[in-house]
């Protein structure tokens, strides 16, 4: 693939992009705009190649979680993405319910899987692509994920 | 939550906030910005720095390196009478004997 129209593919994706990279970085918005420039770069020079095998989606969101993994094991060489404290600095949002510190209280699986489904609208067949973990594995997030997340909102909602 | 739909609407809020509190970077920002191009300004440095040093050591005077005594080197075989015997001039076929003549000798005689 040329590389106008690799630009062109990353300039419609853009807004996701950076919304996933935010999230994978835990919303610290410097950390995500190194991490898509990086992104960008691999693709433009062509060290990431799309080989047409998933949606440009699909493989554009896995590489953007690669990049962010090792930019975040150089930031944190102690800590894993896994387990990384969630730092939450940005301005609350009153008007509707807040879901982001309950979906941070999920396991990291748990929360990426509902994020790329709900808020990415992946299917769960192109979660399991992004996360490279099995169809399987995700739909037992999936579903624990849901759980857990009604769990946490129940003292709320009722 | 009764079903997946009200999930879908909590994140489609999640989604509003991110938009609120988030700024979205300029895409054009995000790329890589061409750098500049140094090579041929240091392809040109050195090519001129190298015809420089070149043109330099041709302009200087050879050096001669002058010898105040001359000397040669002859190389001559030296005869020894003590050399090996097989080198011996001439030698008389009928003196010769092999050494393993006493073998064949009739000792009777």
């Amino acid at each position: 693939m040329k590389k106008n129209q690799l630009e062109k593919l990353l300039r419609e994706h853009h807004v996701p992009a950076y919304y996933w990279a935010l999230q994978l970085c835990n919303h610290q918005e410097d950390s995500a705009k190194e991490v898509l420039q990086m992104t960008y770069l691999k693709i433009l020079e062509n060290k990431a190649r799309y080989k047409e095998q998933s949606s440009f989606k699909t493989w554009l969101f896995a590489v953007i979680r690669f990049t962010a993994l090792d930019h975040l094991k150089v930031q944190s060489k102690h800590s894993s993405l896994d387990h990384l404290q969630i730092v939450d600095d940005s301005p609350v949002y009153e008007p509707e319910l807040n879901l982001r510190p309950y979906l941070d209280q999920l396991p990291e699986r748990q929360k990426q899987v509902l994020l790329l489904s709900f808020y990415h609208d992946l299917s769960l067949s192109n979660v399991a692509q992004v996360l490279e973990i099995s169809i399987g594995s995700v739909r037992t997030h999936y579903s624990r994920g849901k759980e857990a997340l009604r769990a946490l909102l129940k003292p709320i909602r009722s | 939550m009764k079903n997946e739909q009200e999930i879908k609407q909590l994140f489609q809020g999640l989604q509003k906030q991110d938009q609120a509190t988030h700024t979205l970077p300029d895409f054009d920002e995000m790329l890589p910005k061409n750098k500049p191009n140094y090579r041929p300004w240091l392809y040109a440095v050195a090519a001129v720095t190298l015809a420089l040093i070149g043109v330099f050591s041709l302009m200087q005077d050879p050096v001669i390196t002058e010898y105040s005594e001359d000397f040669n080197l002859s190389l001559d075989i030296l005869e020894t009478e003590e050399s090996d015997p097989l080198l011996a001039d001439n030698p008389d076929m009928f003196d010769w004997s092999a050494s393993t003549d006493i073998l064949i000798q009739d000792f009777d005689e």
